[in-house]
């Protein structure tokens, strides 16, 4: 599964159920259950055997191999492991990983909740939902398509490009920069296009939560003679604890998945200064033929997404205690 | 009352962030609308309107073939999770049999797997298979990771049913598979329809599994499609306008209908409980 909103989903901590919906009455009652039990999880069972768990174990193993897919595979130990930090290229992909993650998940985050809390009486007005809707739209666009529009609006020359409507005002040159293009600024840039799709999630994850606070909670603090800063940070961040957990978890991993957007953009240039691992899974494997290089970066990368989830997870479980 | 101050900056930031959220969807639509032949140097405001970039991209794009093989594609993973995902959910919750919680710890490392860490031996599997340059290399890994997701979400769904419903239901003497399909499937209905919502979501803005085992443009998602098209066709921006267009508006047209359901379930797995 691709798409940012995937990983929505993945966020999940186990919210293992415990309680069941049917309790079996006999003993022999019991017994046929079980048995029957198996057929209903048997598809089920046979699908995430053959494409989760085998997969799972084949990567485990291409890991500790040097391969390019098609010679004989030769085992070479923690090798490919080892070439996550050693080697640049993959090393700076962890840094460029590092800078996104900021882009899709902090900002988003800090940001959602300064607007949030800005509007935290305004949003008991009617018609505030319109933009929920609204806001939330990058969420549902399909990722290929924002790549291809943003690559316009970013381009260092046309009409409707930042550049064209600069130029347009006489407030820029006829060509301008090529923020997407240049070195230094195109990480920038693709983060700040992963913060026009976070955005929205955290603003409208953060409005729903904002609206559960009673309203006393902010008459009393203003009251207390709390000013705006003062309101932000001892009632609003509190009582969101939850969502900002929510937020965070779902944008991480948005972050790590940001390959449709970073392959139509950049392509990971100019030079590797865009390189993702989740870029160099696809290019070591199906590319270079580094098939052994791949697995590790892509294990590597499900590790991290199991970490940040059951972190932040942790975290707020013993900050609500 | 809000005072003054306060309602300037509310609707400020209001009208700002909608016009930073909506400028590169407007600017899809309104170019979108140019003539095919129309040369633009961009994004493109003021032009003759006109449909013919869509029935270009449709025809010449070729983006008919893509969008219908989305729709198998899409259609067959909604399909094949859930009517795998329900019973397994079921069989989890109430059934209860022998290594039913390994199996729903499995569903969850399934779902939050992400795909870059599986595409690499699933290409090698379907290779082996056979399957690679069909559909079947689309719809089943998608599938399975879409019945993981599916049964750790109608698990909660499930646990969280009444007792009593089943405990009437045996009284009636209904077999488990009456008590599955006439009484506990119309109670999640919401549930399912969530998970089919979000699994369609996510299959049509599937991008790296079809960019790996499909190599035959007969047979091209739209999501691959669009972005070959963009590299043929980089400077036809009317026609680069449209075919985003037709790529994106199912998702945005269910999302829109289902906005309720879509939000909630994205969140509810999100937020601890």
């Amino acid at each position: 599964m691709a798409s940012s909103s995937v990983s929505a989903l993945k966020t999940t901590g186990a919210a293992i159920p415990t309680t069941s919906g049917s309790a079996p009455p006999r003993r022999g009652a019991k017994k046929r259950r079980n048995r029957s039990g198996y057929l209903y999880l048997l598809p089920g069972v046979a699908l995430l055997a053959v494409f989760i768990v085998y997969p799972l174990v084949r990567a485990g193993v291409y890991s500790l191999d040097t391969w390019n897919g098609v010679a004989p595979a030769h085992y070479i130990g923690a090798y490919n492991w080892e070439q996550i930090f050693e080697n640049p290229i993959e090393r700076g992909s962890l840094v460029n990983a590092a800078i996104l993650f900021a882009f899709y998940a902090l900002i988003p985050v800090v940001l959602g909740l300064g607007v949030v809390s800005l509007l935290s009486r305004f949003n008991r007005y009617r018609g505030i939902g319109i933009f929920r809707v609204i806001f939330f739209l990058p969420q549902v666009t399909v990722t290929v398509v924002i790549a291809i529009v943003w690559t316009w609006i970013l381009a260092p020359i046309g009409s409707g490009s930042i550049n064209g409507i600069l130029h347009d005002l006489h407030l820029g040159p006829a060509v301008g920069p090529a923020y997407l293009g240049d070195f230094s600024t195109a990480l920038l840039f693709i983060g700040l296009i992963g913060l026009w799709i976070q955005f929205g999630l955290c603003f409208v994850l953060f409005l729903s939560g904002v609206q559960r606070i009673p309203p006393e909670l902010y008459d009393a603090a203003r009251i207390d003679g709390a000013g705006l800063v003062r309101e932000f940070v001892s009632v609003t961040v509190p009582m969101l604890r939850r969502e900002i957990g929510a937020a965070i978890t779902i944008s991480v991993v948005a972050s790590l998945q940001s390959f449709p957007l970073i392959y139509q953009a950049t392509d990971g240039g100019p030079g590797t200064s865009t390189t993702t691992p989740g870029l160099l899974v696809y290019k070591n494997a199906f590319q270079l033929g580094q098939v052994g290089t791949a697995s590790a970066l892509g294990i590597g990368l499900a590790v991290v997404v199991f970490a940040l989830t059951f972190g932040v997870r942790a975290i707020l479980e013993r900050r609500a205690v | 009352m809000l005072s003054r101050a306060e309602k300037i900056t509310g609707w400020t930031i209001l009208a700002l962030g909608t016009i930073i959220t909506l400028y590169p969807l407007a600017a899809l639509a309104t170019t979108a609308l140019e003539p095919s032949n129309y040369a633009s140097s961009g994004i493109s405001f003021s032009h003759p309107f006109s449909f013919s970039s869509f029935s270009y991209a449709w025809t010449v794009g070729d983006f008919s073939t893509y969008l219908a093989n989305t729709a198998i594609v899409t259609v067959s993973v909604v399909l094949i999770s859930t009517v795998i995902a329900v019973p397994a959910a079921f069989g989890i919750t109430v059934l209860k049999p022998r290594g039913a919680r390994l199996i729903l710890y499995v569903a969850i490392l399934g779902f939050m797997l992400p795909t870059e860490a599986l595409v690499v031996p699933w290409y090698y599997q379907l290779t082996s298979y056979g399957f690679l340059n069909t559909y079947w290399a689309m719809i089943l890994p998608q599938a399975a990771q879409s019945v993981a997701f599916g049964t750790f979400w109608l698990t909660t769904a499930f646990a969280a049913l009444p007792r009593t419903l089943g405990e009437a239901a045996a009284l009636d003497g209904a077999s488990d598979w009456q008590l599955l399909t006439r009484v506990q499937v119309p109670n999640i209905a919401p549930a399912i329809k969530t998970m089919a919502a979000l699994v369609f979501l996510w299959t049509w803005n599937s991008f790296l599994l079809p960019l790996v085992v499909e190599s035959n443009p007969s047979r091209y998602v739209v999501t691959i499609g669009l972005s070959t098209f963009s590299g043929a066709h980089f400077a036809e921006f009317g026609a680069l306008a449209a075919a985003s267009i037709m790529t994106a508006l199912p998702v945005i047209v269910v999302y829109l209908f289902a906005q309720r359901s879509f939000i909630a379930g994205m969140f509810a797995g999100s937020v601890v409980e």
